[in-house]
């Protein structure tokens, strides 16, 4: 595992456990690795460094971590987005100062849906894949702009 | 005495978090308004009397620290306790959030943190 990777695994567990009491494990089963994906979503930011970074849920776990976030109702599907935004703003906004610098002004757009992974740029800079709950996973995906 | 409470930011999940947790914190909680934005924020401010406010720093239309220095500048400001919550993790910005006399609770954050900072801020025992 990278020095990127281990942020975004480091920053990620810490995010799902504190936010969302999830607790994500790094060894994932073959359920968790073929779970398909319920949602992703993007940050993207700028700075010394710049890029964006994508959170996916995968598994059906979109509704539980709103439910989760929110309490006893996981609302619908727009406030099960906005669970997912929040995550990955959070993340994102944790992992950029630890690559690039926290005496370092960062802008960090909107979270926005991604309907359709990057094909211009597949192959993200560092990605982790972490195991929840039973059958699903999140994956988070780094995307570095070339300096 | 109940304390009136101000929740801002753009996440509606991210206000009913923080909501949720000063409920389970055992503070005594009067009126609570939201607002998404700062100039949502500055509205409730004029219009109605609030001991705390919660304040995210990465918003549309008006930011968490632009809020902070209209609020400076208002007649209640010297009886309005602010905290501000938000992932910010540069040093140049948390130093400006204190420069406001505001105090800074990072996201993640847990339901113990907030509620101390809250405690430790309002000078509510509970």
């Amino acid at each position: 595992m990278s020095d990127h990777e281990g942020i975004l695994a480091d920053v990620t567990t810490r995010t799902l456990e504190e936010l969302c009491f999830f607790f994500p494990e790094p060894a994932l089963t073959d359920e968790q690795r073929d779970a398909p994906a319920d949602a992703a979503m993007s940050v993207g930011f700028s700075g010394p460094i710049s890029g964006r970074l994508v959170v996916r849920l995968c598994g059906g776990m979109l509704s539980e971590l709103a439910s989760n976030m929110l309490g006893d109702a996981d609302g619908d599907l727009r406030m099960q987005r906005d669970a997912l935004a929040e995550v990955t703003n959070v993340v994102c906004g944790n992992v950029v100062p630890l690559i690039g610098g926290s005496a370092a002004e960062f802008v960090l757009g909107a979270p926005q849906l991604v309907v359709v992974l990057d094909h211009a740029k597949p192959r993200p800079d560092a990605m982790v894949q972490l195991g929840l709950e039973m059958s699903g996973r999140v994956d988070v995906l780094l995307y570095l702009d070339a300096a | 005495m109940p304390l009136n409470v101000l929740v801002t930011d753009d996440s509606a999940v991210m206000r009913a978090m923080i909501v949720k947790t000063l409920r389970m914190s055992g503070v005594d909680l009067g009126d609570i308004a939201h607002a998404s934005n700062g100039v949502e924020a500055l509205a409730v401010l004029d219009a109605q009397w609030i001991d705390l406010a919660l304040v995210d720093i990465n918003m549309p239309v008006m930011d968490g620290l632009e809020l902070l220095k209209q609020i400076s500048g208002r007649p209640y400001a010297g009886g309005l306790r602010t905290i501000v919550v938000s992932t910010e993790g540069s040093d140049p910005r948390i130093a400006a959030v204190h420069a406001f006399g505001a105090e800074f609770v990072r996201k993640p954050f847990s339901p113990e943190q907030l509620r101390d900072v809250v405690c430790r801020v309002t000078g509510v025992t509970v």
